[in-house]
């Protein structure tokens, strides 16, 4: 992968691309083979944003971002400062002082997904981080998402089961084959950002990455 | 606001008991040997105040040591329990049985092995308080799902920051309710210790008291046992709120 690069995972439920992602952060190890990150074992070189909610409960939004540098250590004096302000650019600066039970899922989410990009690290794993939303949240958090992203310019992989999405945010889209996965396909997705849901080469590049899918299934 | 008329209902039922209880006595006649009026056992209260406060202090230092060792071996052994596993399904079991011990009835054996003295109320308090703190602090530890930790774990966090950042945060209502439910039977089991042999503390006192029928002075020793136990939950829940503050 590129420095700085969004690659996005798609393939059929249960084919293990939850599992990539946990061997990705250490948190499994492969049963054979080996996984490197920048040069290095996996174990602490990525921000791992895991599915469903991970939030602290105990903790405001301000309080669950700062945790991604407290993880670390001490916290430096400036990083309220900072986190506040990161979540004022991102639209929750009324949300800093709520627990996560007084947020909406999409709130939620946000506040989970800019944790991740707090976390000093330049490697980001997130798996299907707006799978549960409904669709109009969902399109408005991609939106969102991407506007953190290039912010931060970090290098992403994302797990989705979305293929649209992936092709809306991503620069490569990874196709796995069902279960024991393999690399079905690999598609380059060069078009200028933001992206149209309704531009006919985004919609061509769905197309393309939804036959790839249908023709792995195939054994 | 709704806590203080909550309040003046509870302390009007209380007033009507106590005046009905009054009523009784004096229509029926009952010697105050058998039941004295709540007006004699305020009585004794007052009188006998000083000489309850020396034997309350007592009772409560029991309960304030075995609740302090209590809580120190049941959260080390949750701990460890949720650590070593092999240790976790041994112990857990018996921890899961330990509802049925009958912790009162081992407090004759302790007095036995460590004499008049505080230690045995301590070992029945700190026994009482023991199994809830475990039990549940234990259940807190294991209560929240994998997501909560893998996030700090991916980061390379070590266990001991994610101990006291998620774990026990994460446990510690659980823990609480096991110590409101552990202090306030801790000092059951510390007057009953108290009964089984002592020279001082509030059992002690109920004891003499009722060999004499002096039951004005059972009723005023139970009196301030009662406030003792709404002192101790009151203690606990200032400590969980203060802990537990804005959740």
């Amino acid at each position: 992968m590129e420095r700085g690069e969004w690659v996005s995972v798609v393939g059929p439920s249960g084919c293990g691309k939850t599992t990539l992602l946990r061997i990705c952060a250490g948190l499994l190890k492969p049963h054979s083979g080996s996984v490197q990150v920048f040069g290095k074992p996996p174990r602490g070189q990525a921000a791992y944003m895991p599915q469903g909610d991970s939030l602290l409960p105990w903790r405001t939004a301000l309080g669950n971002i700062l945790a991604a540098r407290e993880a670390d250590g001490r916290l430096e004096p400036e990083a309220k400062k900072e986190a506040l302000a990161l979540l004022a650019d991102f639209g929750l600066a009324e949300f800093a002082q709520s627990f996560p039970n007084e947020l909406s899922g999409g709130m939620r989410q946000r506040v989970a997904l800019l944790r991740t990009f707090f976390a000093r690290r330049d490697l980001l794993l997130l798996d299907e981080p707006l799978g549960a939303l409904d669709a109009l949240t969902r399109a408005e958090l991609q939106d969102w998402l991407l506007g953190v992203w290039q912010r931060f310019q970090k290098t992403v992989i994302f797990v989705t089961h979305d293929v649209e999405e992936a092709v809306i945010l991503s620069n490569r889209v990874l196709v796995l084959t069902p279960r024991p996965a393999r690399l079905a396909a690999l598609f380059p997705v060069d078009l200028p950002r933001p992206r149209e849901r309704s531009d006919p080469r985004v919609q061509g590049k769905r197309e393309a990455i939804l036959g790839a899918l249908a023709s792995s299934r195939v054994p | 606001m709704k806590g203080k008329t909550e309040i003046l209902w509870a302390l009007l039922v209380v007033a009507v008991l106590l005046g009905l209880w009054e009523l009784c006595v004096h229509l029926l006649q009952l010697p105050p040997y058998v039941l004295p009026p709540p007006s004699r056992i305020f009585l004794a209260f007052a009188r006998d105040f000083p000489l309850l406060l020396h034997h309350a202090l007592v009772t409560l230092a029991e309960v304030g040591l075995g609740l302090g060792i209590g809580v120190f071996l049941g959260v080390g052994v949750a701990v460890l329990a949720f650590y070593v596993r092999p240790v976790g399904r041994a112990l857990t079991p018996f921890l899961v049985g330990s509802q049925v011990i009958p912790v009162f009835a081992v407090a004759p054996l302790f007095v036995l092995w460590f004499g008049f003295g505080i230690w045995p109320k301590v070992a029945v308090a700190a026994m009482i308080v023991f199994f809830p703190v475990a039990v549940n602090f234990l259940d807190g530890l294991r209560s929240f799902g994998p997501e909560l930790v893998e996030f700090f774990q991916a980061l390379g966090t070590p266990e001991h920051r994610i101990f006291r950042m998620v774990r026990v945060p994460g446990a510690l209502p659980f823990f609480f309710s096991g110590l409101r439910l552990g202090a306030t039977l801790a000092l059951v089991g510390a007057t009953v210790g108290e009964w089984v042999g002592a020279s001082r503390g509030l059992g002690y006192f109920m004891i003499q008291a009722n060999a004499r029928l002096r039951l004005d002075r059972v009723f005023a020793a139970i009196l301030v046992l009662v406030l003792l136990g709404l002192g101790l939950f009151w203690v606990v829940g200032l400590g969980e709120r203060l802990l537990l503050r804005r959740r």
